[in-house]
């Protein structure tokens, strides 16, 4: 059945709902850029304490409910977190 | 550093076996504190976790959740004994994440879709309120259709990375766009 193949692996002919729902739903993705959580080597020393800069970014970034709920917002959102490699938001290194 | 090759490698192995086992490259790699090698866990596995996530919890939640799932996931990574499965070992944390998280919370209604517009006709359709159909069907089916539709992932690759069989995300797809067609017609013909 050509409808069920597009639906479990893109191949076969495209269903117009299946696509029009990719479409649709795509921007639910997580508009956040990949930012590692802290590496276990430089956590060790600091035990607990080590992780706890990094759980204040998150805090903060739970009290803007208009940024966290917004779908798709990735220029604001990306604003606030550096790119990947770059740093780490609110997380201090020692 | 440890660098693991995706796309053009992954379309040549549709079902993940090679995934499998860069996993376990990087899982090792990792542990020997590799910083990129993390890195390119949480993007490979990003995706997977955002969707479990979202099809147990409310979208803005999702984010916040999800960096917690893979913070629990880097302190615990000593403790994974088979890094080739990593992927079903990371769905488990993102699973049980998602459960603390619902008896943690006050009980409040339902994010709620409830009171959201039903129709969903012509081009006004909502993210929200389709998300909000989903929300209405099995975890099993919500699972394999949030995979499929909002992150993108094929039927091979929520197999491979989630360690369910393909035959299960199969009928579940299968069953889960057929419930989730019913939803959306039912609510178009509701529409003022």
């Amino acid at each position: 059945m050509s409808d069920d193949d597009y639906l479990w692996n893109r191949t076969g002919r495209p269903d117009p709902e299946v696509e029009r729902l990719e479409q649709v739903l795509g921007t639910l993705r997580s508009a956040r850029p990949p930012v590692p959580p802290p590496a276990l080597a430089d956590e060790r020393p600091r035990a607990r304490r080590g992780l706890l800069p990094w759980a204040l970014g998150l805090g903060s970034r739970r009290r803007r409910p208009a940024e966290s709920c917004s779908v798709g917002a990735g220029p604001g959102r990306s604003a606030q977190v550096p790119p990947r490699g770059t740093g780490r938001a609110g997380c201090s290194r020692r | 550093m440890l660098v693991v090759k995706s796309g053009a490698a992954a379309e040549e192995d549709p079902v993940g076996t090679t995934a499998i086992e860069d996993d376990a490259a990087l899982v090792a790699a990792a542990r020997a504190g590799d910083r990129d090698a993390l890195g390119q866990l949480y993007e490979r596995h990003g995706p997977m976790v955002h969707g479990l996530v979202l099809a147990r919890a409310p979208h803005a939640e999702t984010d916040d959740l999800v960096q917690e799932v893979f913070v629990q996931a880097m302190r615990k990574l000593g403790s994974l004994r088979d890094p080739a499965a990593f992927g079903p070992w990371l769905a488990a944390i993102a699973r049980n994440r998602v459960a603390d998280w619902h008896r943690s919370r006050v009980p409040v209604a339902p994010e709620d879709q409830a009171g959201a517009t039903p129709s969903v006709a012509g081009a006004a359709v909502d993210a929200q309120v389709i998300l909000g159909f989903i929300h209405e069907l099995p975890l099993a089916y919500r699972e394999t259709l949030i995979l499929r539709l909002v992150e993108g992932m094929t039927g091979p690759e929520i197999a491979a990375r989630t360690g369910l069989t393909a035959e299960s995300v199969r009928v579940n797809l299968h069953r889960g766009m057929k419930k989730l067609r019913e939803r959306l017609g039912g609510s178009e013909g509701e529409a003022p």
